[in-house]
């Protein structure tokens, strides 16, 4: 065969549809050969790339399909965590509420006790108060009541 | 399990194997699958969910290649095993579990293919989408230069392109072939379609996606 394979020819070379004059042919020219050769390789690679990429398409579902199955116990600890968080809150206030009424006791007995002589004393200010006159100011008491009494006899 | 007895050998066709690793082996030994399948009535449940670890991938494969919509083709594949799992009784061994899961992948990609609608939507998200960024990296060799690595990957974008641009039957033909590497035989069972039929099919597709690689001959 001295011209080279057509496209036909080679398209039936790929597909494993032989000849005897083609297997000549590819023997003894070096450009069939290699254009046999580089198609079969794009067929390989594309091959290849279809195998790839449906292995990381199958990864990344695994990824997503252990990221559901490992959300549940995710939840779980979330859920548990805040709920001991929460109870940690509760007994700290508990605790620092009690411990506030402690210390406030010795503070409200002082304030009753200071309360206590607030009371006496201004009962000591009211009885001073309310005592007579004291007799350096009766002259003075005297005038003023001599005065009104003037007053009403000369209106009478 | 069958093959797990001798650790390198698989008993159903007795094969052994220097790197004897049973689920790779179990994809394409012919024999196994059947047994696969039939160890269902004992406890259907643990067996099925060993059919689907290890036909789900290729199954997601094909379908994610045909629709590029992870989200269609997961709901495809799952659609793909829930049927098997209730037609089960029906698998009669004459073809093997991989090929009898395509072909109802086939039928629900041919089902789903069918609804107008959703070929609008389809359009709608592959134009509003663009996938560059999907196949961006996908093949990497590090002995390659960059320009020789960039050279591939427009190469494998223009096979993805024409793969995408072929009409229905050619382009499932060609996954299943070109993707999945299965044969003639089990590409016409599982499509339904005669092999002299399936070889036109390869035969026109692959022309295509030659022709638009730019290869003029």
């Amino acid at each position: 065969m001295s011209r080279h394979l057509s496209s036909n020819e080679i398209s039936d070379w790929i597909l494993k549809h032989r000849t005897v004059e083609a297997e000549q042919h590819l023997d003894a020219c070096a450009d069939c050969r290699a254009e046999v050769a580089a198609f079969e390789t794009t067929l390989l690679l594309f091959r290849a790339s279809a195998h790839t990429w449906t292995d990381r398409q199958l990864a990344s579902e695994t990824q997503t399909l252990r990221r559901i199955q490992q959300a549940p116990f995710r939840n779980m600890v979330q859920t548990f965590g805040l709920a001991a968080a929460m109870t940690v809150v509760c007994v700290l206030s508990v605790l620092s509420i009690r411990q506030r009424s402690f210390s406030s006791a010795p503070v409200v007995a002082a304030a009753a006790e200071l309360r206590v002589g607030d009371a006496a004393l201004l009962e000591r200010v009211d009885g001073q108060i309310s005592q007579t006159i004291p007799s350096s100011l009766a002259p003075l008491d005297n005038a003023l009541s001599w005065e009104t009494a003037s007053r009403a006899t000369a209106r009478r | 399990m069958a093959a797990d007895a001798a650790k390198e050998k698989c008993s159903p066709c007795n094969r052994r194997y220097a790197d004897f690793r049973l689920n790779d082996h179990l994809m394409d030994c012919a024999a196994a699958p059947s047994g696969l399948l039939s160890a269902l009535t004992t406890d259907r449940a643990a067996d099925f969910e060993t059919v689907v670890q290890l036909y789900r991938p290729k199954v997601f494969r094909f379908l994610l290649a045909s629709l590029r919509d992870r989200e269609v083709a997961e709901n495809l594949t799952q659609d793909c095993f829930l049927r098997a799992y209730k037609a089960h009784s029906t698998f009669r061994n004459d073809c093997s579990l991989n090929t009898w899961l395509m072909q109802i992948a086939v039928n629900l990609l041919r089902d789903h293919l069918k609804n107008r609608r959703l070929q609008f939507w389809k359009r709608f998200r592959h134009t509003d989408k663009p996938l560059e960024e999907e196949f961006r990296g996908l093949v990497a060799d590090q002995h390659k230069s960059p320009e020789a690595q960039l050279l591939l990957n427009e190469q494998v974008k223009a096979v993805w392109d024409a793969a995408a641009a072929l009409p229905g039957k050619q382009q499932t033909v060609f996954l299943l072939r070109f993707v999945e590497d299965m044969d003639v035989a089990d590409i016409a069972l599982s499509t339904g379609l005669k092999e002299a039929t399936v070889k036109t099919h390869l035969f026109r597709a692959v022309h295509s996606v030659r022709q638009r690689l730019g290869v003029q001959r």
